[in-house]
Protein backbone atom coordinates (compact mmCIF):
# COMPACT_ATOMS: atom_id res chain seq x y z
CA UNK A 1 0.00 0.00 0.00
CA UNK A 2 1.34 3.40 -1.00
CA UNK A 3 2.21 5.58 1.99
CA UNK A 4 2.99 9.26 1.54
CA UNK A 5 5.05 11.13 4.14
CA UNK A 6 2.73 13.98 5.09
CA UNK A 7 4.90 15.14 7.99
CA UNK A 8 6.66 17.79 5.94
CA UNK A 9 10.10 16.43 6.86
CA UNK A 10 11.09 16.03 3.23
CA UNK A 11 9.98 19.56 2.53
CA UNK A 12 7.15 19.14 0.04
CA UNK A 13 4.12 18.13 2.09
CA UNK A 14 1.07 20.04 0.92
CA UNK A 15 2.80 21.62 -2.07
CA UNK A 16 1.39 21.21 -5.57
CA UNK A 17 3.89 20.14 -8.22
CA UNK A 18 3.29 20.01 -11.97
CA UNK A 19 5.18 17.13 -13.60
CA UNK A 20 5.43 17.14 -17.40
CA UNK A 21 6.29 13.76 -18.91
CA UNK A 22 4.96 11.97 -15.83
CA UNK A 23 3.73 8.92 -17.74
CA UNK A 24 7.03 7.08 -17.94
CA UNK A 25 10.74 6.99 -17.20
CA UNK A 26 12.27 9.72 -15.08
CA UNK A 27 9.01 11.72 -14.99
CA UNK A 28 7.18 8.73 -13.58
CA UNK A 29 9.88 8.10 -10.96
CA UNK A 30 9.76 11.80 -10.05
CA UNK A 31 5.98 11.61 -9.57
CA UNK A 32 6.34 8.60 -7.25
CA UNK A 33 9.17 10.17 -5.28
CA UNK A 34 7.37 13.51 -4.85
CA UNK A 35 4.18 11.74 -3.81
CA UNK A 36 6.12 9.79 -1.18
CA UNK A 37 7.45 13.17 0.04
CA UNK A 38 3.85 14.29 0.50
CA UNK A 39 3.43 16.56 -2.55
CA UNK A 40 0.14 16.96 -4.36
CA UNK A 41 0.64 16.33 -8.04
CA UNK A 42 -0.63 17.54 -11.39
CA UNK A 43 0.59 14.93 -13.86
CA UNK A 44 0.96 15.84 -17.52
CA UNK A 45 1.76 13.52 -20.41
CA UNK A 46 0.75 12.93 -24.00
CA UNK A 47 -0.36 9.39 -23.11
CA UNK A 48 -3.51 9.56 -20.98
CA UNK A 49 -3.49 5.84 -20.17
CA UNK A 50 0.05 5.90 -18.74
CA UNK A 51 -0.87 8.92 -16.65
CA UNK A 52 -3.84 7.13 -15.12
CA UNK A 53 -1.65 4.14 -14.27
CA UNK A 54 0.88 6.36 -12.50
CA UNK A 55 -1.89 8.23 -10.68
CA UNK A 56 -3.49 4.96 -9.56
CA UNK A 57 -0.24 3.81 -7.97
CA UNK A 58 0.08 6.92 -5.80
CA UNK A 59 -3.49 7.76 -4.83
CA UNK A 60 -3.70 7.86 -1.05
CA UNK A 61 -5.78 9.66 1.56
CA UNK A 62 -4.57 13.22 2.05
CA UNK A 63 -2.86 13.40 -1.33
CA UNK A 64 -4.39 15.18 -4.32
CA UNK A 65 -3.39 13.83 -7.72
CA UNK A 66 -4.76 15.14 -11.00
CA UNK A 67 -4.10 13.97 -14.55
CA UNK A 68 -3.83 16.23 -17.56
CA UNK A 69 -3.35 14.81 -21.04
CA UNK A 70 -1.66 16.95 -23.64
CA UNK A 71 1.31 17.49 -25.91
CA UNK A 72 4.26 19.60 -24.68
CA UNK A 73 4.85 20.86 -28.22
CA UNK A 74 1.41 22.48 -28.23
CA UNK A 75 1.56 25.65 -26.10
CA UNK A 76 -2.23 25.92 -25.94
CA UNK A 77 -2.57 22.42 -24.53
CA UNK A 78 0.21 23.04 -22.02
CA UNK A 79 -1.35 26.31 -20.86
CA UNK A 80 -4.74 24.64 -20.55
CA UNK A 81 -3.24 21.86 -18.46
CA UNK A 82 -1.52 24.30 -16.11
CA UNK A 83 -4.75 26.33 -15.81
CA UNK A 84 -6.64 23.16 -14.98
CA UNK A 85 -3.95 22.16 -12.48
CA UNK A 86 -4.31 25.53 -10.76
CA UNK A 87 -8.08 25.06 -10.58
CA UNK A 88 -7.59 21.63 -8.99
CA UNK A 89 -4.79 22.51 -6.57
CA UNK A 90 -5.35 26.29 -6.04
CA UNK A 91 -1.83 26.96 -7.37
CA UNK A 92 1.39 25.22 -8.33
CA UNK A 93 4.45 25.64 -6.13
CA UNK A 94 6.86 23.66 -8.25
CA UNK A 95 7.29 22.04 -11.63
CA UNK A 96 9.41 19.35 -13.24
CA UNK A 97 9.86 19.27 -16.99
CA UNK A 98 10.75 15.73 -17.94
CA UNK A 99 9.15 15.13 -21.33
CA UNK A 100 11.75 14.23 -23.90
CA UNK A 101 12.63 12.01 -26.86
CA UNK A 102 15.93 10.49 -28.00
CA UNK A 103 15.36 10.74 -31.75
CA UNK A 104 17.28 8.77 -34.36
CA UNK A 105 20.66 7.08 -33.97
CA UNK A 106 22.31 8.61 -37.00
CA UNK A 107 25.30 10.68 -37.97
CA UNK A 108 24.55 14.20 -39.09
CA UNK A 109 24.84 13.59 -42.85
CA UNK A 110 22.13 10.93 -42.76
CA UNK A 111 19.98 12.37 -39.98
CA UNK A 112 16.38 12.71 -41.25
CA UNK A 113 15.31 16.36 -41.11
CA UNK A 114 11.81 15.64 -39.87
CA UNK A 115 13.13 13.59 -36.94
CA UNK A 116 15.69 16.30 -36.14
CA UNK A 117 12.97 18.96 -36.02
CA UNK A 118 10.77 16.70 -33.90
CA UNK A 119 13.54 16.19 -31.31
CA UNK A 120 14.17 19.94 -31.08
CA UNK A 121 10.44 20.59 -30.89
CA UNK A 122 9.74 18.14 -28.04
CA UNK A 123 12.95 18.67 -26.06
CA UNK A 124 13.39 22.43 -26.48
CA UNK A 125 10.00 23.92 -27.29
CA UNK A 126 8.38 21.43 -24.90
CA UNK A 127 10.46 22.83 -22.05
CA UNK A 128 9.87 26.41 -23.22
CA UNK A 129 6.10 25.90 -23.44
CA UNK A 130 6.01 24.28 -20.01
CA UNK A 131 8.18 26.95 -18.39
CA UNK A 132 6.09 29.79 -19.83
CA UNK A 133 2.91 28.25 -18.47
CA UNK A 134 4.48 27.45 -15.10
CA UNK A 135 6.08 30.88 -14.74
CA UNK A 136 2.76 32.55 -15.53
CA UNK A 137 1.53 31.09 -12.23
CA UNK A 138 4.72 31.32 -10.18
CA UNK A 139 5.91 34.84 -11.00
CA UNK A 140 2.70 36.61 -9.82
CA UNK A 141 2.81 34.67 -6.54
CA UNK A 142 6.58 35.37 -6.26
CA UNK A 143 7.20 31.77 -5.34
CA UNK A 144 8.17 28.65 -7.21
CA UNK A 145 10.84 26.15 -8.14
CA UNK A 146 11.33 24.56 -11.55
CA UNK A 147 13.59 21.63 -12.37
CA UNK A 148 14.33 20.81 -15.99
CA UNK A 149 15.53 17.33 -16.90
CA UNK A 150 18.47 17.87 -19.24
CA UNK A 151 21.04 15.13 -19.80
CA UNK A 152 24.76 14.36 -19.68
CA UNK A 153 24.31 14.99 -23.43
CA UNK A 154 23.66 18.59 -22.37
CA UNK A 155 27.32 19.05 -21.43
CA UNK A 156 29.24 16.68 -23.73
CA UNK A 157 29.00 15.37 -27.28
CA UNK A 158 27.53 11.97 -28.21
CA UNK A 159 28.28 10.63 -31.67
CA UNK A 160 25.12 9.57 -33.51
CA UNK A 161 22.72 11.68 -31.46
CA UNK A 162 23.34 15.28 -32.50
CA UNK A 163 19.70 16.38 -32.31
CA UNK A 164 19.40 15.06 -28.78
CA UNK A 165 22.72 16.61 -27.77
CA UNK A 166 21.76 19.97 -29.31
CA UNK A 167 18.39 19.93 -27.59
CA UNK A 168 19.82 19.09 -24.17
CA UNK A 169 22.55 21.74 -24.44
CA UNK A 170 19.66 24.12 -25.10
CA UNK A 171 17.84 22.99 -21.97
CA UNK A 172 20.94 23.71 -19.87
CA UNK A 173 21.23 27.17 -21.46
CA UNK A 174 17.55 28.01 -21.06
CA UNK A 175 17.74 26.95 -17.41
CA UNK A 176 20.68 29.25 -16.70
CA UNK A 177 19.08 32.18 -18.50
CA UNK A 178 15.61 31.81 -17.04
CA UNK A 179 17.28 31.21 -13.68
CA UNK A 180 18.81 34.66 -13.94
CA UNK A 181 15.64 36.27 -15.21
CA UNK A 182 13.41 35.07 -12.37
CA UNK A 183 15.76 34.62 -9.38
CA UNK A 184 14.90 38.01 -7.94
CA UNK A 185 11.20 37.33 -8.47
CA UNK A 186 11.08 34.31 -6.19
CA UNK A 187 11.33 31.49 -8.71
CA UNK A 188 14.37 29.21 -8.64
CA UNK A 189 15.13 27.32 -11.84
CA UNK A 190 17.71 24.52 -12.02
CA UNK A 191 18.46 21.48 -14.14
CA UNK A 192 19.76 17.96 -13.70
CA UNK A 193 21.92 16.05 -16.17
CA UNK A 194 21.45 12.29 -15.88
CA UNK A 195 23.67 9.98 -17.90
CA UNK A 196 22.42 6.54 -18.97
CA UNK A 197 19.33 5.72 -16.93
CA UNK A 198 17.17 2.61 -17.27
CA UNK A 199 14.00 4.06 -18.78
CA UNK A 200 11.61 3.42 -21.63
CA UNK A 201 13.56 5.98 -23.68
CA UNK A 202 16.87 4.10 -23.44
CA UNK A 203 15.38 0.60 -23.43
CA UNK A 204 15.57 0.00 -27.17
CA UNK A 205 19.11 1.37 -27.49
CA UNK A 206 20.36 -0.67 -24.53
CA UNK A 207 18.80 -3.85 -25.88
CA UNK A 208 21.01 -3.80 -28.96
CA UNK A 209 23.91 -6.28 -28.89
CA UNK A 210 26.89 -5.03 -26.91
CA UNK A 211 25.46 -1.58 -26.20
CA UNK A 212 24.70 -2.24 -22.54
CA UNK A 213 28.26 -3.33 -21.73
CA UNK A 214 29.73 -0.37 -23.61
CA UNK A 215 27.40 1.96 -21.73
CA UNK A 216 28.31 0.48 -18.36
CA UNK A 217 32.02 0.86 -19.17
CA UNK A 218 31.50 4.59 -19.71
CA UNK A 219 30.48 4.93 -16.06
CA UNK A 220 33.27 4.74 -13.43
CA UNK A 221 30.62 3.76 -10.89
CA UNK A 222 30.34 0.49 -12.82
CA UNK A 223 26.62 0.54 -13.55
CA UNK A 224 23.87 2.61 -15.13
CA UNK A 225 21.47 4.74 -13.12
CA UNK A 226 17.93 4.15 -11.96
CA UNK A 227 15.20 6.75 -12.53
CA UNK A 228 14.63 6.84 -8.76
CA UNK A 229 18.16 8.21 -8.30
CA UNK A 230 17.35 11.13 -10.57
CA UNK A 231 14.05 11.66 -8.78
CA UNK A 232 15.84 12.14 -5.44
CA UNK A 233 17.93 14.95 -6.96
CA UNK A 234 14.80 16.57 -8.38
CA UNK A 235 13.09 16.40 -4.99
CA UNK A 236 16.09 18.09 -3.44
CA UNK A 237 16.16 20.88 -6.03
CA UNK A 238 12.42 21.51 -5.55
CA UNK A 239 12.70 21.69 -1.77
CA UNK A 240 13.81 24.60 0.36
CA UNK A 241 16.94 22.62 1.16
CA UNK A 242 18.37 23.93 -2.12
CA UNK A 243 17.30 27.53 -1.49
CA UNK A 244 20.59 29.05 -2.77
CA UNK A 245 20.71 26.98 -5.99
CA UNK A 246 19.80 29.14 -9.00
CA UNK A 247 20.57 28.24 -12.60
CA UNK A 248 22.59 25.29 -11.31
CA UNK A 249 23.06 22.14 -13.31
CA UNK A 250 23.39 19.01 -11.21
CA UNK A 251 25.20 16.25 -13.08
CA UNK A 252 24.11 12.72 -12.07
CA UNK A 253 26.20 10.50 -14.24
CA UNK A 254 28.09 7.91 -12.22
CA UNK A 255 31.25 9.80 -13.19
CA UNK A 256 30.81 9.29 -16.93
CA UNK A 257 31.41 12.88 -18.06
CA UNK A 258 34.47 13.52 -15.89
CA UNK A 259 37.02 12.78 -18.59
CA UNK B 1 13.24 11.02 8.14
CA UNK B 2 16.92 11.24 9.07
CA UNK B 3 18.99 11.30 5.89
CA UNK B 4 22.26 9.90 7.24
CA UNK B 5 21.03 7.83 10.15
CA UNK B 6 23.70 5.72 11.82
CA UNK B 7 26.50 6.96 9.56
CA UNK B 8 29.84 8.27 10.77
CA UNK B 9 30.79 11.63 9.29
CA UNK B 10 34.17 13.34 9.49
CA UNK B 11 33.79 17.09 9.03
CA UNK B 12 36.74 19.46 8.67
CA UNK B 13 36.41 23.14 9.38
CA UNK B 14 33.79 22.21 11.98
CA UNK B 15 34.59 25.21 14.18
CA UNK B 16 33.00 27.87 12.00
CA UNK B 17 31.19 28.78 8.80
CA UNK B 18 30.15 26.08 6.35
CA UNK B 19 32.01 23.31 8.19
CA UNK B 20 30.26 24.15 11.44
CA UNK B 21 26.86 24.13 9.69
CA UNK B 22 27.69 20.74 8.14
CA UNK B 23 28.72 19.37 11.54
CA UNK B 24 25.38 20.46 13.04
CA UNK B 25 23.21 19.34 10.13
CA UNK B 26 24.80 15.90 9.69
CA UNK B 27 24.37 15.29 13.43
CA UNK B 28 20.76 16.45 13.28
CA UNK B 29 20.17 14.04 10.38
CA UNK B 30 21.35 11.09 12.45
CA UNK B 31 25.11 10.87 11.88
CA UNK B 32 27.77 10.50 14.54
CA UNK B 33 30.11 13.36 13.78
CA UNK B 34 33.84 13.91 14.10
CA UNK B 35 34.83 17.57 13.88
CA UNK B 36 38.27 18.83 12.97
CA UNK B 37 39.53 22.39 13.01
CA UNK B 38 42.38 24.50 14.27
CA UNK B 39 40.55 26.02 17.23
CA UNK B 40 39.84 23.74 20.21
CA UNK B 41 37.51 26.33 21.77
CA UNK B 42 35.37 26.71 18.63
CA UNK B 43 35.20 22.93 18.25
CA UNK B 44 34.06 22.59 21.84
CA UNK B 45 31.26 25.06 21.15
CA UNK B 46 30.23 23.14 18.01
CA UNK B 47 30.21 19.85 19.89
CA UNK B 48 28.23 21.30 22.79
CA UNK B 49 25.57 22.45 20.31
CA UNK B 50 25.41 18.96 18.79
CA UNK B 51 25.16 17.27 22.19
CA UNK B 52 22.52 19.74 23.34
CA UNK B 53 20.13 18.31 20.76
CA UNK B 54 21.00 14.70 21.55
CA UNK B 55 23.74 14.19 18.97
CA UNK B 56 26.96 12.23 19.36
CA UNK B 57 30.37 13.40 18.29
CA UNK B 58 34.01 13.96 19.04
CA UNK B 59 36.46 16.68 18.13
CA UNK B 60 40.10 16.79 17.08
CA UNK B 61 41.96 20.09 17.06
CA UNK B 62 44.87 20.61 14.70
CA UNK B 63 46.24 22.30 11.61
CA UNK B 64 44.98 20.35 8.59
CA UNK B 65 47.82 21.77 6.51
CA UNK B 66 49.98 19.22 8.34
CA UNK B 67 49.39 15.63 7.33
CA UNK B 68 49.73 14.47 10.95
CA UNK B 69 46.42 16.18 11.81
CA UNK B 70 44.59 14.26 9.10
CA UNK B 71 46.02 10.96 10.34
CA UNK B 72 45.13 11.78 13.94
CA UNK B 73 41.57 12.71 13.02
CA UNK B 74 41.01 9.52 11.03
CA UNK B 75 42.51 7.40 13.85
CA UNK B 76 40.28 9.09 16.41
CA UNK B 77 37.17 8.53 14.28
CA UNK B 78 37.93 4.87 13.63
CA UNK B 79 38.93 4.17 17.26
CA UNK B 80 35.71 5.66 18.57
CA UNK B 81 33.16 4.71 15.91
CA UNK B 82 34.80 1.90 13.93
CA UNK B 83 34.28 3.40 10.49
CA UNK B 84 33.96 6.57 8.37
CA UNK B 85 31.03 6.74 5.95
CA UNK B 86 31.19 10.41 5.06
CA UNK B 87 33.93 12.98 4.68
CA UNK B 88 32.92 16.61 4.33
CA UNK B 89 36.07 18.65 3.86
CA UNK B 90 35.04 22.24 4.43
CA UNK B 91 38.20 23.60 6.06
CA UNK B 92 39.83 26.38 4.13
CA UNK B 93 40.76 30.01 4.21
CA UNK B 94 39.81 32.85 1.92
CA UNK B 95 39.61 36.61 2.14
CA UNK B 96 39.74 36.68 5.92
CA UNK B 97 43.28 35.30 5.75
CA UNK B 98 44.52 38.66 4.49
CA UNK B 99 43.86 40.05 7.98
CA UNK B 100 46.48 37.80 9.54
CA UNK B 101 48.59 37.30 6.43
CA UNK B 102 48.65 40.57 4.49
CA UNK B 103 48.93 40.10 0.72
CA UNK B 104 47.71 36.49 0.73
CA UNK B 105 44.66 37.34 -1.42
CA UNK B 106 46.59 39.35 -4.01
CA UNK B 107 47.04 38.91 -7.75
CA UNK B 108 50.01 36.97 -9.13
CA UNK B 109 52.49 39.84 -9.39
CA UNK B 110 51.85 40.83 -5.81
CA UNK B 111 51.90 37.37 -4.25
CA UNK B 112 55.06 36.42 -2.36
CA UNK B 113 56.48 32.90 -2.33
CA UNK B 114 55.50 32.55 1.32
CA UNK B 115 51.91 33.71 0.81
CA UNK B 116 51.42 31.45 -2.20
CA UNK B 117 52.68 28.43 -0.25
CA UNK B 118 50.56 29.17 2.81
CA UNK B 119 47.31 29.57 0.84
CA UNK B 120 48.00 26.40 -1.13
CA UNK B 121 48.99 24.56 2.05
CA UNK B 122 45.85 25.34 4.05
CA UNK B 123 43.48 24.85 1.11
CA UNK B 124 44.87 22.32 -1.37
CA UNK B 125 47.42 20.42 0.77
CA UNK B 126 44.83 20.05 3.52
CA UNK B 127 42.32 18.65 1.04
CA UNK B 128 44.88 16.11 -0.18
CA UNK B 129 45.95 15.06 3.32
CA UNK B 130 42.47 14.45 4.71
CA UNK B 131 41.22 12.65 1.60
CA UNK B 132 44.35 10.46 1.48
CA UNK B 133 43.88 9.56 5.13
CA UNK B 134 40.16 8.73 4.82
CA UNK B 135 40.26 6.78 1.54
CA UNK B 136 41.86 3.54 2.86
CA UNK B 137 39.14 3.33 5.51
CA UNK B 138 36.41 3.71 2.91
CA UNK B 139 38.21 1.36 0.54
CA UNK B 140 38.27 -1.36 3.21
CA UNK B 141 34.55 -0.77 3.90
CA UNK B 142 33.84 -0.80 0.15
CA UNK B 143 31.68 2.28 0.68
CA UNK B 144 31.97 5.96 1.38
CA UNK B 145 30.92 9.39 0.26
CA UNK B 146 33.28 12.35 0.02
CA UNK B 147 32.23 15.96 -0.34
CA UNK B 148 34.98 18.51 -0.83
CA UNK B 149 33.90 22.12 -0.52
CA UNK B 150 35.42 24.05 -3.40
CA UNK B 151 34.28 27.43 -4.62
CA UNK B 152 32.93 29.11 -7.74
CA UNK B 153 36.38 30.75 -7.75
CA UNK B 154 37.73 27.30 -8.57
CA UNK B 155 35.66 27.33 -11.77
CA UNK B 156 36.27 30.82 -13.11
CA UNK B 157 39.04 33.37 -12.97
CA UNK B 158 39.25 36.31 -10.62
CA UNK B 159 41.17 39.60 -10.58
CA UNK B 160 42.82 38.81 -7.25
CA UNK B 161 43.19 35.93 -4.78
CA UNK B 162 45.21 33.99 -7.34
CA UNK B 163 46.61 31.39 -4.93
CA UNK B 164 43.10 30.81 -3.61
CA UNK B 165 41.56 30.36 -7.07
CA UNK B 166 44.37 27.96 -8.00
CA UNK B 167 43.87 25.95 -4.82
CA UNK B 168 40.10 25.69 -5.29
CA UNK B 169 40.44 24.68 -8.95
CA UNK B 170 42.97 22.08 -7.85
CA UNK B 171 40.54 20.70 -5.27
CA UNK B 172 37.83 20.33 -7.89
CA UNK B 173 39.90 18.34 -10.36
CA UNK B 174 41.50 16.32 -7.56
CA UNK B 175 37.97 15.32 -6.51
CA UNK B 176 37.08 14.29 -10.06
CA UNK B 177 40.14 12.06 -10.16
CA UNK B 178 39.17 10.46 -6.85
CA UNK B 179 35.74 9.76 -8.35
CA UNK B 180 37.26 8.00 -11.34
CA UNK B 181 39.81 6.02 -9.35
CA UNK B 182 37.72 4.84 -6.42
CA UNK B 183 34.23 4.32 -7.87
CA UNK B 184 35.03 0.62 -8.05
CA UNK B 185 35.35 0.52 -4.26
CA UNK B 186 31.90 2.02 -3.80
CA UNK B 187 33.32 5.44 -2.98
CA UNK B 188 31.62 8.53 -4.39
CA UNK B 189 33.49 11.87 -4.47
CA UNK B 190 31.84 15.18 -5.33
CA UNK B 191 32.44 18.90 -4.93
CA UNK B 192 30.18 21.67 -3.80
CA UNK B 193 31.10 25.03 -5.32
CA UNK B 194 29.53 27.76 -3.20
CA UNK B 195 29.30 31.36 -4.31
CA UNK B 196 29.20 34.21 -1.78
CA UNK B 197 28.25 32.78 1.59
CA UNK B 198 27.86 34.75 4.80
CA UNK B 199 30.63 33.16 6.86
CA UNK B 200 33.55 34.55 8.86
CA UNK B 201 35.63 34.04 5.68
CA UNK B 202 33.96 37.02 3.99
CA UNK B 203 32.83 38.87 7.13
CA UNK B 204 35.08 41.83 6.34
CA UNK B 205 33.51 42.38 2.91
CA UNK B 206 29.95 41.05 3.25
CA UNK B 207 28.59 44.58 3.82
CA UNK B 208 28.76 45.15 0.04
CA UNK B 209 25.47 43.22 -0.12
CA UNK B 210 23.82 46.12 1.76
CA UNK B 211 23.66 48.02 -1.55
CA UNK B 212 20.78 46.48 -3.51
CA UNK B 213 22.35 47.18 -6.90
CA UNK B 214 25.70 45.72 -5.92
CA UNK B 215 23.93 42.77 -4.33
CA UNK B 216 22.05 41.81 -7.48
CA UNK B 217 25.20 42.23 -9.56
CA UNK B 218 27.00 39.77 -7.28
CA UNK B 219 24.18 37.21 -7.14
CA UNK B 220 20.77 37.28 -8.86
CA UNK B 221 19.17 36.25 -5.55
CA UNK B 222 20.60 39.58 -4.28
CA UNK B 223 21.89 38.15 -1.02
CA UNK B 224 24.75 35.97 0.16
CA UNK B 225 23.95 32.34 0.92
CA UNK B 226 23.83 31.03 4.46
CA UNK B 227 26.18 28.34 5.77
CA UNK B 228 23.10 26.17 6.34
CA UNK B 229 22.17 26.37 2.65
CA UNK B 230 25.60 25.06 1.68
CA UNK B 231 25.43 22.42 4.41
CA UNK B 232 22.21 21.16 2.85
CA UNK B 233 24.05 20.65 -0.45
CA UNK B 234 26.80 18.74 1.34
CA UNK B 235 24.19 16.64 3.13
CA UNK B 236 22.48 15.82 -0.15
CA UNK B 237 25.72 14.75 -1.87
CA UNK B 238 26.88 12.84 1.21
CA UNK B 239 23.61 10.94 1.53
CA UNK B 240 22.24 8.02 -0.44
CA UNK B 241 19.88 10.48 -2.18
CA UNK B 242 22.84 11.25 -4.45
CA UNK B 243 23.74 7.60 -5.09
CA UNK B 244 24.42 8.16 -8.81
CA UNK B 245 26.41 11.37 -8.33
CA UNK B 246 30.14 11.04 -8.46
CA UNK B 247 32.70 13.48 -9.85
CA UNK B 248 30.01 16.15 -9.96
CA UNK B 249 30.51 19.80 -9.08
CA UNK B 250 27.35 21.22 -7.56
CA UNK B 251 27.32 24.98 -7.97
CA UNK B 252 25.26 26.72 -5.28
CA UNK B 253 25.70 30.42 -5.72
CA UNK B 254 22.36 32.19 -5.91
CA UNK B 255 22.89 32.45 -9.67
CA UNK B 256 26.27 34.22 -9.67
CA UNK B 257 27.85 31.99 -12.31
CA UNK B 258 24.72 31.46 -14.40
CA UNK B 259 25.45 34.92 -15.80
CA UNK B 260 28.14 35.42 -18.40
Amino acid sequence: MFQPDLSGERGLAGQAIFVAGAGSGIGRAVALCLARAGANLALFDVRADSLEAVAESIRAPGLNVSCHAGDVTNSTEVMAAVDEAVRRHATIHGAVNSAGVLGAASNLLDYPEDVYRRVLDVNIMGVVNCMKAELSVMVPQARGAIVNIASAAGIIGWAGFSAYVASKHAVVGITKTAGLEYAARGVRINSVCPAFIYTKMTEELLSQPGVHDVAVNLHPIGRLGQPEEVAEAVLWLLSERSSFAVGSNLVLDGGSTID
Amino acid sequence: MAMVNGKVALVTGAGSGIGRACFQLLAREGARVVGVSRSQSKLEKSLADVEAVGGTGLIVAGDLGNSATAAAAVDAAVNRFGRIDILVHAAGVGYSLSETLPGSMNDAINTSDENWREVIRVNLDACFYINRAVLPVMQAQKSGSIVNVGSIFGLGGNADAHAYTAAKAGMINFTRSLAVAYAKYGIRANCVAPGYVDTPMIASVVHVFDDAQVASSLAPLARPGTPEEIANCCLFLASDMASYCTGAVLVVDGGTTARV
